[in-house]
């Protein structure tokens, strides 16, 4: 007899809820997701001891009756789903039927359910996947999930969980990413008794420019970027990228900052974060990420979402082209915001600006509009076809970039140069200080990157040319002539030689050939799976601040007068001096009221 | 067939960038010093000669390899030999340096492996001195040619000449050659060859291939 044995079906629950229920922030994703699309307008998480003692998820969405309480515990069962077809349209969150059997197969699960046109609550305990218990009990219309013990009957996965502080932090994030994605959903998550997040539900239909969307976002980002976030809505003939941006100025170390969803539905996808980090590339410092809230909006049948277990990972028909829309739309907004001419932020140069995208201020709006998650995307598509039967164009609804003559550097009064290095000026606000060095790169760099962007890149032709060996992808990607074009556009000239080797003719002049093959086989590999070529134009952006670097006076440089005006003009025609490409920063101000305080007459 | 325009010859030459020089050879072919020329020239369609004229007399260019291993040359370029009585008869202007040098395809190729049928052809280019470049070889060749037109020859070492270098050329040092002074006096001496220095094809390649920017350090 052989030894082969079908698997009793509790651990075949527990092998599949491995990939749903990675820590208790997966539980919270998945019954918060079940909680929407029950069409709650208010959720509640509560945990305790990290999520591991307890989760409970409460929602006032439609509720079940007694035999779907029951039912919904068996894999694969689902309202959302019929037939394969619905997959192309989905507009839930969940549609596996996978969440509540994989839960309940690790934990204690407790579901209380009262549908709205029934008096009485149904009740069911769950217990390592096993129904311990149905009955019937009191509870208000919707349904509330409790875990207990989670991984009660898996501890080695217990074993690769973190610490419950950190636990909780990416329940917190969970919940955050999900609030972002449905601001017209209320959320509240309450942590061993103490609330950490109220978000009142914003109206339905409103934009980000609207003060309860603002709110919303502050809330789950944090309060003290409430200064340097700024409104976003873009659209393209093909999407519509809305949502929140974050000023350069306030960066993250990680990735968690970056909160995208598709449709409305909160996703991690490396695809589209690589396209935000992208357009933000320059303006960053060294080793920060940016911190955006956006939803991209796109017809559902351009999007498949079933492509990952936790569904944190979507597949675009065309992902080059979706990427370079979000790098496109992104990139606009970011060169034609002016940060360091915005009111507030704290460590730069301020100066007041008309037009210019205005940071936020407090409000309190809150509401109790009826909850339709996915209306906004519906008058986003709306007003795209009614954009579409007008023009092609690219439109952008960013306030434009005020630069009025009163408001730039060079009308500043120059002080001297200190140091050798720093330039100081009279600013309305303080003392402001730039670094010539860097500014100059900054200024010398962004030219170079215009020229660069705006023609056929040069090529270098190599004086002996590389051989490399490819695997299939890479092959894959050099038999596609888009994306062969592609690279030669960047000035990258690559040819097959062999049935598994390529030649590497020519590169962008100045990328060093040691590295070329390194070059290739990023960009080739990124085409393959992303259909762009960003870490090419990463590349091309680092060898831009190298080049800068070495065009720009040096710090110690003595400047003439008319040579500080001159790069003080240069630095008025570009608004994205933040740092330097390598992320120095060009411009400090040491404000009057910090003075003042230096010498007591505050 | 010998190529009848430059264009023609370039486009072959890039053809070949990146193959080794097993792939254009047949396997008879002498091995040792200047196999490596012998192989692209034929590639080329030019026929083998030891003329004094450029290897491509119609187009007036002369086809040269230089060996290179990691972008930098390994030795000097020959450019021809250099016989002591028809050295004295020559000017500038009607020297076989001059005609040689008038037009070179330089055809670089990766010495780095030790076998001569895996070294990898470069990518070839159309070189003409300027005229900087020309009074430099100029001035070497007018000093050269007078020390052996007088019979200097035996003065004349490996450091003198900037740009192109007289040196002996031959299987061993014992090798004479009869030669003859402006005078008419007959001696005998070494065997000699007129060679462009490595700094200065260097040079012409670095002008072609320019260095790595990515490769200097940044400034602050």
């Amino acid at each position: 007899m052989g030894g082969i044995r079908v698997l009793d079906s509790a651990v075949a629950d527990q092998i599949a809820a491995g990939e749903v229920v990675e820590r208790p922030a997966s539980v919270v994703k998945e019954l918060v997701e079940n909680a929407l699309d029950a069409g709650a307008s208010h959720v509640d998480v509560h945990v305790q001891g990290g999520g591991l003692e307890r989760i409970a998820v409460l929602d006032d969405g439609g509720g079940m009756d007694a035999a779907d309480a029951v039912l919904c515990f068996s894999r694969h069962a689902t309202s959302k789903l019929r037939v394969a077809d619905d997959l192309r349209c989905l507009r839930t969150f969940g549609f596996r039927g996978e969440a509540l059997a994989a839960v309940a197969s690790v934990a204690r699960v407790t579901l209380t359910t009262r549908a709205a046109d029934t008096e009485v609550a149904q009740q069911v305990r769950v217990e390592g996947g096993r129904v311990a218990r149905v009955g019937e009990a009191g509870a208000p219309r919707g349904t509330r999930v409790d875990v207990e013990d989670l991984f009660f009957n898996t501890p080695a996965r217990k074993k690769f969980l973190k610490a419950a502080r950190t636990e909780v932090g990416y329940v917190e994030d969970t919940v955050a990413s999900g609030a972002l994605a449905t601001p017209s959903v209320a959320f509240r998550l309450v942590v061993d008794g103490k609330t950490a997040l109220d978000l009142p539900a914003a109206p339905t239909n409103v934009t980000p420019e609207h003060p309860s969307r603002i709110e919303r976002t502050v809330g789950c980002l944090g309060k003290h970027l409430r200064p340097h976030l700024f409104p976003f809505v873009g659209q393209t003939e093909l999407l519509t990228l809305a949502g929140h941006v974050v000023a350069p100025l306030e960066t993250r170390r990680d990735l968690a900052g970056v909160h995208l969803s598709v449709n409305g539905r909160p996703v991690a996808d490396r695809g589209l974060v690589q396209a935000v980090r992208t357009a933000f590339r320059t303006l960053l410092e060294v080793g920060r990420q940016p911190i955006v809230a956006l939803d991209l909006a796109i017809d559902p049948e351009l999007v498949d979402v079933n492509v990952h277990p936790r569904k944190a990972e979507v597949r675009f028909a065309d992902p080059r082209r979706v990427h370079g829309h979000v790098i496109g739309l992104l990139s606009d907004f970011l060169s034609r915001t002016p940060w360091l001419k915005a009111p507030a932020p704290a460590r730069v140069f301020t100066l007041s600006s008309t037009g210019a995208p205005a940071p936020m201020a407090p409000t309190s709006t809150t509401s109790a509009a009826p909850v339709d998650v996915h209306s906004y995307h519906q008058r986003v598509r709306e007003a795209l076809a009614r954009a579409d039967a007008g023009s092609n164009a690219r439109g952008l609804a960013v306030p434009a970039a005020g630069t009025g003559a009163a408001t730039s550097f060079s009308s500043l009064r120059v002080v001297g140069q200190v140091g050798g290095t720093y330039l100081v000026l009279d600013g309305p606000d303080g003392m402001v200080l730039i670094d010539q060095h860097a500014a100059h790169e900054r200024v010398v760099f962004e030219r170079l990157r215009a020229a660069r962007t705006q023609t056929q890149a040069p090529s270098q032709p190599l004086l002996v040319p590389l051989q490399v060996e490819l695997g299939a992808l890479e092959l894959a990607a050099l038999d596609d002539d888009g994306a062969r074009a592609l690279l030669e556009r960047h000035g990258l000239v690559i040819e097959r030689f062999g049935p598994r080797t390529a030649l590497i003719k020519a590169l962008p002049p100045g990328l060093s050939a040691k590295k070329a093959e390194l070059i290739t086989r990023d960009a080739l590999a990124e085409l393959a799976r992303q259909g762009s070529a960003g870490a090419l134009d990463e590349r091309l952006d680092a060898l831009c601040a190298r080049l800068a670097c070495h065009a720009a006076v040096r710090a110690g440089d003595a400047l003439a007068h008319e040579g500080v005006r001159a790069l003080l003009r240069d630095l008025d025609a570009i608004d994205l001096g933040a740092h330097c490409p390598h992320g120095r920063p060009v411009v400090r101000t040491l404000r009057f009221h910090e003075l003042a305080g230096w010498f007591d007459r505050r | 067939m010998m190529p009848r325009t430059e264009r023609v010859l370039l486009a072959r030459a890039l053809a070949l960038a990146g193959r080794p020089l097993g792939d254009i050879a047949t396997g008879s072919e002498a091995r040792g010093k200047g196999a490596a020329g012998a192989l692209v020239e034929r590639a080329l369609g030019i026929a083998p000669s030891s003329r004094p004229e450029p290897d491509l007399p119609a187009l007036g260019i002369e086809v040269k390899t230089l060996p290179v291993v990691g972008g930098r040359l390994v030795e000097s370029t020959w450019v021809c030999s250099a016989a002591p009585a028809a050295l004295a008869q020559e000017t500038w202007v009607s020297s076989r340096v001059r005609a040689k040098l008038a037009r070179v395809l330089f055809v670089p190729v990766d010495a780095s492996a030790t076998s001569l049928a895996e070294r990898r052809i470069g990518t070839a280019f159309l070189w003409s001195p300027s005229a900087a470049d020309e009074a430099l070889v100029r001035g070497d060749w007018e000093d050269l040619a007078d020390l052996v037109a007088r019979g200097l020859a035996s003065v004349i070492s490996a450091r003198r000449g900037r740009a192109l270098q007289l040196r002996p050329k031959a299987r061993d040092a014992r090798q004479r050659r009869r030669a003859r002074t402006a005078d008419g006096d007959e001696y005998w001496a070494r065997p000699l060859g007129f060679y462009l220095r490595r700094a200065f094809v260097q040079r012409v390649v670095d002008g072609v291939f320019p260095p790595d920017v990515e490769d200097q350090p940044s400034r602050s």
